[in-house]
């Protein structure tokens, strides 16, 4: 399967929304804001608000932070599907797909990396 | 706060346990994550993927082994990595609980790797993962 490179919208790092993301988890919140961002924040940027797609599910995330992110920042994510690999089992077939999504900033700085696996269940 | 002198391999890290988690902590995760799968707050979209009830996000699962890691490192550490596979379905009405333990310490940068994992009160591993940290040499 080729690589087929999706770019996300661009996306501003707001103080509020990192508030949310530790408060959904009941952890406290004490960051100030010229503090970098939890690293695992990155999650956050590259989704789809509303997903549609059945049959595929998340197996797995790998986030790797390469610098600092900070309230203000202008983060832009692009994905891409570096492998796929098709697995035949008793219950069917299953698809994993290996993914890729970089994270830049203003600057054109990578600022992350999360390798994502996708499973993707035969219906 | 550690630091990589204060480290040893195989020591264990405080436990972080949550739960039981609600079906209003799964949709405050959707809103956290901006992604609204259904799934997450409808058992019947969870049944009709073969879901048995509404499932914790893997994602939820996966911030939280970075908490326990940051919990444990304290400020002026670095966390640098943290991967994660979810290999089972924990559900709504669940307690989980995340674990690690040290793998392996490197005085020359104070690079610390982790084995962290998530079970849930039926003992089961439901993710797995590793975590890589850096601690000042203090």
């Amino acid at each position: 399967m080729s690589d087929v490179e999706i770019r996300g919208r661009d996306e501003i790092v707001e103080y509020g929304r990192v508030r949310d993301f530790m408060l959904a988890m009941d952890e406290a919140f004490e960051m100030k804001e010229t503090d970098p961002v939890p690293p695992l924040f990155l999650l956050t940027f590259g989704r789809i608000r509303r997903p549609t797609e059945t049959g595929q599910i998340n197996g797995g995330d790998d986030i790797e932070s390469l610098l600092p992110v900070y309230t203000g920042d202008r983060i832009t994510t692009t994905e891409r599907i570096v492998e796929t690999i098709e697995k035949k089992g008793s219950k069917g077939t299953m698809t994993l797909l290996k993914g890729e999504m970089i994270y830049t900033n203003q600057r054109g700085e990578r600022v992350g990396v999360n390798r994502k696996t996708y499973i993707r269940l035969g219906l | 706060m550690p630091s990589f002198k204060d480290v040893a391999v195989g020591d264990e890290l405080p436990p972080l346990t949550k739960g039981p988690v609600t079906r209003q902590m799964l949709v405050e995760w959707c809103a956290a994550e901006n992604d609204y799968n259904t799934i997450h707050y409808s058992e019947e979209d969870a049944r009709a993927n073969g879901i048995p009830g509404a499932p914790i996000q893997g994602s939820f699962r996966f911030a939280l082994l970075g908490r326990i890691v940051e919990r444990w490192m304290g400020r002026g550490a670095t966390l640098r990595r943290v991967s994660a596979s979810y290999r089972g379905w924990d559900l709504a009405g669940d307690t989980i609980t995340c674990r690690g333990t040290v793998l392996s310490v490197s005085p020359a940068d104070g690079v610390v790797e982790l084995d962290v994992w998530v079970e849930n009160q039926r003992g089961e591993r439901s993710t797995t993962g590793k975590a890589v940290t850096v601690l000042p040499k203090g």
